[in-house]
């Protein structure tokens, strides 16, 4: 009877402790994915919601994998102009390839809710690794937020991390001129669920 | 080639002009304010990302940045904060912004214009000055 018990047990620890497959919403409103670019002119935020993806979380391992695809093409700068600019060739070349992805190969518990991620990041086709700051909070599924129509558990991912552009083949001459800074602050946050 | 008179009143022009555009340049920079635009959303909704800010609810966009922005129901009531160096930071709704079809002018693009047109101004005033001193010699 106990090793029934203690066999039990064992098998619905390692029940719980087994990851969980999340995908990303389609919650326009909080995925939001910005991006800042520093040029002499002025400094501007490009910004799109176009977020999509599959992770794998345990919670209690507290680790996890995943892949996300930003659509490049969908970005907006505030200007049609610069806009159209950024998915030409000699910047972005969002119209040759428009898919930002990100692949996680490591992840690493901090303490709470942060985590150190490494991954390969696809930009304008060329894949670099990096390493974002990743802040993962899981909310169980409840009346709140079956009001905001998410089906299941909730997983409400941001990450943080700067590319450098000329990483990613893009090598603009106001890159070289110093008009417009090599370096990009980049943050994805979107909400993934189970259901 | 140029006569001196000529060229007085020139320079008389070109440094009023100079004048005048380097302190409209910056009574307008002088109405930037801090900013910070944010994407609200309910405090159920922040919430779920567990982000403690001292601001409204909602997703920033970008960081704060010196603006110009003239529709003052854009900006969030009550809600301001400080930076690092203690100034007050405003928050903007960027859909708001949005709906009301204005894109804000930057600080650094106004001291950019008023800097490079200020230059130009100066360096053309040394120039007509220099020719006034050439042409003034010949005389």
């Amino acid at each position: 009877m106990l090793k029934k018990l203690l066999l039990s047990a064992l098998i619905l620890g390692t029940a719980t402790a087994a990851p969980v497959t999340y995908m990303v919403t389609d919650q326009t409103k909080l995925n939001v994915v910005t991006a800042e670019s520093e040029t002499d002119l002025e400094n501007f935020t490009a910004v799109t919601n176009k977020v999509s993806g599959k992770m794998m979380f345990d919670a209690d391992a507290k680790t996890g994998s995943g892949e996300i695809k930003v659509d490049g093409k969908s970005i907006k700068t505030g200007v049609e102009l610069r806009d159209e600019h950024m998915r030409g060739k000699d910047w972005f070349n969002f119209d040759k390839n428009p898919d930002i992805m990100f692949k996680t190969t490591k992840v690493t518990h901090k303490s709470g809710d942060m985590y150190n991620v490494m991954g390969n990041l696809t930009l304008n086709g060329k894949t670099k690794p990096i390493t974002a700051e990743v802040r993962v909070k899981l909310t169980k599924a409840n009346a709140v937020t079956k009001q905001m129509q998410i089906n299941g558990d909730v997983l409400a991912i941001r990450l943080n991390f700067e590319i450098m552009l000329k990483d990613f083949g893009i090598n603009h001459k106001a890159l070289d001129a110093g008009r417009v800074s090599n370096k990009m602050p980049i943050t994805i946050k979107f909400i993934a669920s189970n259901k | 080639m140029f006569k001196p008179a000529l060229l007085k009143q020139l320079i008389i022009a070109v440094a009023l002009l100079t004048l005048l555009i380097f302190s409209v340049g910056s009574w307008f920079g002088s109405q930037a304010t801090l900013v910070q635009m944010i994407r609200p959303t309910s405090v159920a909704e922040a919430d779920l990302f567990g982000e403690e800010t001292e601001g409204p609810p909602g997703t920033l966009i970008g960081s704060p940045k010196h603006l110009i922005i003239r529709s003052e129901e854009a900006f969030i009531k009550t809600a301001e904060t400080k930076d690092q160096s203690g100034q007050i930071i405003r928050y903007v709704s960027e859909p708001k912004l949005k709906e009301l079809g204005e894109y804000p002018l930057q600080l650094k693009t106004v001291l950019f214009f008023r800097n490079i047109i200020s230059v130009i101004g100066l360096f053309m005033v040394v120039l007509f000055g220099f020719l006034w001193y050439l042409s003034k010699k010949r005389q």
